[in-house]
C-alpha cells in the first residue's frame, strides 16, 4: 500500500508541475494614425500582460482593493508588468477595421507577483490602513505633494501624529531626495533621485521584516476525500490553486488511493480562513466530496 | 383575527414564487438533447446524466455493496457524459471529440474537470434510487472545447456560398428597406422550427440571403461566448418565454434555410438580416449574447452525430 501510494504521488506531481496558471485576457487596441501592424501588436501585448498582472494581483490580496487604490496598483504594474509573465499562449488575434482584438492566456509568476504586493504593503494594508508619522523638511511643490498623496494612498497608510512607524522625507542636494524610516529602534535611509523609487525602497524593507511575513499566512492541512479516480484529484488541485484570495502556496502531499475512493491532502498556506471554508463547503458536497482542515504548527 | 388572512397571502404567495420559478427553470432548460440516460438543455447548457438504481437493503452486506454500486454508477456516468460531450458540435464542420483528438492537454483536462462534475447521490427507497452526475457546458467546460481557431470578435463576416439548392429552399421575393427601429430590440429570436434536421451547435453562424454572416463568433468576445454561450436554443420562439435571455422584446425573425456539412448554420432574409446587423450594433446585446435560436420539439441526436463520438 505504502508503494502504491508514493507513485500515486511522483505521478501526481510530475503531473501538476506542468499545469499552467495561466490568466485569460483580451484585449482590444484601436488603431492609431501612423502607427504599424507591429507596433499595433506590441501595444496590444503590452495592455493584455498588464491587465493580466492586475487581475492576477487583485486576486492575490487578501480582500477586496478599493478603486482608487486599483487604479493605482494598475499604474505601477503598467510598465513592470513583463517582469512578472513566465510565459503566454496567443490564443486568437484578429485584425478588425479600427483595430486589433488580441487574447492571451498569460501566464503570471504569482510567487513573485505576491512578494511585490507584500513589498509594496498593498498585501498588508489592504483592508486596514496602516497609521504612520509623516514629515518632511523644506518645500514641496504641487507636483511632489501629489506624489506623495498617490503613493501613501497605494501603500495604505493613514497619516497620524507622534506613532511608528515614522516617515521622513528631505531634500538631499538640488537633485537628489532623501528618505529616513524609522520603526522600532531600527533606522532605514535611502537617498534617490525620485521619490516613488526612494518610498517603494524604504517601505520594502518596512515590510519585508520576518514577523510580519510570517504572520500573514498560516500553514494547514486539507485532507478531501470521495472520488472515484484519481483525475478528480488533479482536477481539484487546479481548482484549489486558482483560490488565490483564501489559500496560497498549495502543494499536494499525498494522495491514496483505497477500495472505498480515492483522497488527497494538500498543505496550504490560509490567507482568508473563512473564504477557504465557504469554498470548500460549496464547491466539494455537490460533488460527493467530503473535507478536514487541521492547523499545522 | 388578522393574523389567519396574512397566513393565507403568505402561503398564497409563496406557491406562486414557487410555481413560476419551476415554470421559468423549465423553460430555461429550452432544447433538449436526449440520448439514452444523457440530457444536453442547450437553453441553460446544463448537461446531465441521470442513472436508476436498485440495490438489495436486505443483502448482508448491504452497506458495502450499495457504495460498489454507487461507485460504478457514477464512474459510468462521468463515461457517458464524456462520450456525449465529444458528440457536441463545436460549428458546422466540426464537434467537440474532433477537436480534442486534436489536443491532448486539452483533452486530459475535460476528462479531469468531468470526473470533477455535480453528483446527487441517490436516496434509496426500497432499494431504488436515481443517481445524478451534471455539468455545464459553460465556464471552464467551454474554455476547454472552443478552439483558439475561432475567430472571435473579429467583427469580420464569414461569407457563405450559396448554392442553387438554398436559394430554391428560400423565398425569392422579399422586402428590403425595412430597418427603421431596429435600436428599440433587446435581443434576436430566431424562429427554425419549420426547418428539418436542424443540429445545436456550440459556435452557429446566422447569415442574410447575401451569404454574409449576420451574427456569430465574429461578433461576440470569447469571454462572452464562454460565459453565455454563442446562443441558446429554445423549442419555442415565443418572446415571453425566452424574456430571461433576449430581454422584453426581441427581434423574431424567421431561419429560411439550414446550412453547413453539421446542419447547424441558418439563413435569414436580407430585410431581417438587415434589422438584425442594426441590433446587434448594440453592445449590450452582443456582450450578453441574447441570441436564441428556436428548434421545435427535442430529437434524438442523429446517427451521424453518434458516430462521431469517440470510443
Amino acid at each position: 500500500m505504502r508503494l502504491l501510494k508514493y507513485f500515486a504521488c511522483i505521478i501526481v506531481f510530475v503531473l501538476t508541475a506542468g499545469l499552467a496558471q495561466a490568466q485569460p485576457v483580451e484585449v482590444f487596441v484601436p488603431f492609431e494614425e501612423g502607427m504599424t501592424s507591429m507596433q499595433l501588436r506590441q501595444k496590444a501585448s503590452d495592455e493584455a500582460f498588464a491587465q493580466a498582472v492586475t487581475s492576477i494581483a487583485l486576486k492575490l490580496l487578501p480582500g477586496p482593493l478599493a478603486k482608487e487604490r486599483q487604479r493605482l496598483l494598475k499604474d505601477y504594474f503598467l510598465e513592470k508588468a513583463g517582469g512578472y509573465v513566465l510565459g503566454y499562449k496567443e490564443i486568437s488575434s484578429f485584425r478588425a477595421e479600427d483595430g486589433l482584438n488580441l487574447t492571451m492566456d498569460v501566464n503570471v509568476n504569482r510567487k513573485a507577483l505576491r512578494s511585490a504586493l507584500q513589498d509594496l504593503g498593498v498585501y498588508f494594508t489592504v483592508s486596514k490602513p496602516l497609521p504612520v508619522t509623516f514629515r518632511h523638511q523644506g518645500e514641496l511643490g504641487d507636483e511632489s505633494l501629489q506624489k506623495i498623496r498617490d503613493l501613501i494612498l497605494l501603500t495604505g497608510l493613514k497619516r497620524d501624529l507622534d506613532v511608528q512607524p515614522e516617515f521622513l522625507l528631505q531634500r538631499e542636494g538640488e537633485k537628489l531626495w532623501k528618505g529616513r524610516l524609522i520603526f522600532e529602534g531600527r533606522d532605514w535611509v535611502s537617498i534617490k533621485k525620485d521619490i516613488p523609487e526612494l518610498w517603494f525602497d524604504l517601505w520594502k524593507r518596512y515590510f519585508n521584516r520576518k514577523e510580519l511575513r510570517e504572520s500573514a499566512s498560516s500553514s494547514t492541512r486539507l485532507r478531501v476525500t470521495g472520488w472515484f479516480t484519481p483525475d478528480g484529484v488533479q482536477d481539484f488541485d487546479r481548482v484549489l490553486q486558482s483560490w488565490v484570495s483564501a489559500v496560497q502556496e498549495v502543494k499536494l502531499v499525498e494522495m491514496e488511493m483505497l477500495p472505498s475512493g480515492v483522497s488527497a491532502t494538500w498543505d496550504v498556506h490560509v490567507i482568508n480562513q473563512g473564504l477557504l471554508k465557504d469554498r470548500l463547503a460549496a464547491f466539494l458536497p455537490g460533488r460527493g466530496l467530503t473535507f478536514g482542515i487541521m492547523n499545522q504548527e | 383575527m388578522k393574523i389567519i388572512p396574512a397566513i393565507r397571502y403568505l402561503l398564497m404567495t409563496a406557491l406562486t414564487v414557487t410555481v413560476l420559478s419551476a415554470t421559468s427553470a423549465q423553460a430555461f432548460r429550452g432544447y433538449v438533447q436526449q440520448a439514452g440516460d444523457v440530457s444536453v438543455s442547450w437553453g441553460n447548457g446544463e448537461i446531465a446524466v441521470v442513472k436508476d438504481m436498485e440495490v438489495d437493503p436486505d443483502n448482508f452486506d448491504a452497506t458495502h455493496q450499495t457504495a460498489l454500486a454507487v461507485r460504478k454508477a457514477a464512474v459510468t456516468s462521468r463515461r457517458q457524459m464524456l462520450d456525449a460531450i465529444y458528440g457536441i458540435r463545436i460549428d458546422s464542420t466540426s464537434t467537440v471529440g474532433v477537436f480534442l483528438s486534436e489536443d491532448d492537454q486539452a483533452d486530459a483536462r475535460v476528462r479531469r474537470l468531468i470526473q470533477n462534475s455535480k453528483l446527487e447521490l441517490p436516496e434509496f427507497l426500497d432499494g431504488k434510487g436515481q443517481l445524478v452526475v451534471s455539468e455545464s457546458l459553460r465556464g471552464e467546460l467551454a474554455k476547454l472545447v472552443f478552439p483558439s481557431t475561432i475567430p472571435f470578435q473579429s467583427g469580420i463576416p464569414p461569407k457563405l456560398e450559396l448554392g442553387l439548392d438554398n436559394l430554391a429552399a428560400m423565398n425569392a421575393m422579399e422586402p428590403t428597406g425595412m430597418v427603421a427601429g431596429a435600436e428599440m430590440y433587446t435581443g434576436l429570436v430566431v424562429d427554425a422550427t419549420t426547418l428539418f434536421d436542424v443540429q445545436p451547435a456550440l459556435a452557429p453562424v446566422i447569415y442574410g440571403r447575401d451569404g454574409k454572416g449576420v451574427y456569430g463568433a465574429f461578433r461576440v468576445g470569447r469571454t462572452n461566448a464562454v460565459k453565455y454561450g454563442v446562443a441558446a436554443y429554445s423549442t419555442t420562439a415565443d418572446p415571453i418565454q425566452l424574456r430571461s435571455r433576449v430581454g422584453d422584446h426581441p427581434l423574431v425573425v424567421s431561419a429560411l434555410a439550414v446550412v453547413g456539412v453539421g446542419k447547424t448554420d441558418l439563413i435569414i432574409s436580407g430585410a431581417d438580416a438587415e434589422l438584425a446587423r442594426m441590433l446587434l450594433k448594440d453592445p449590450a446585446v452582443a456582450a450578453q449574447c441574447r441570441v436564441v435560436i428556436a428548434l421545435g420539439k427535442s430529437v434524438e441526436p442523429d446517427e451521424d452525430l453518434q458516430e462521431e463520438i469517440q470510443p
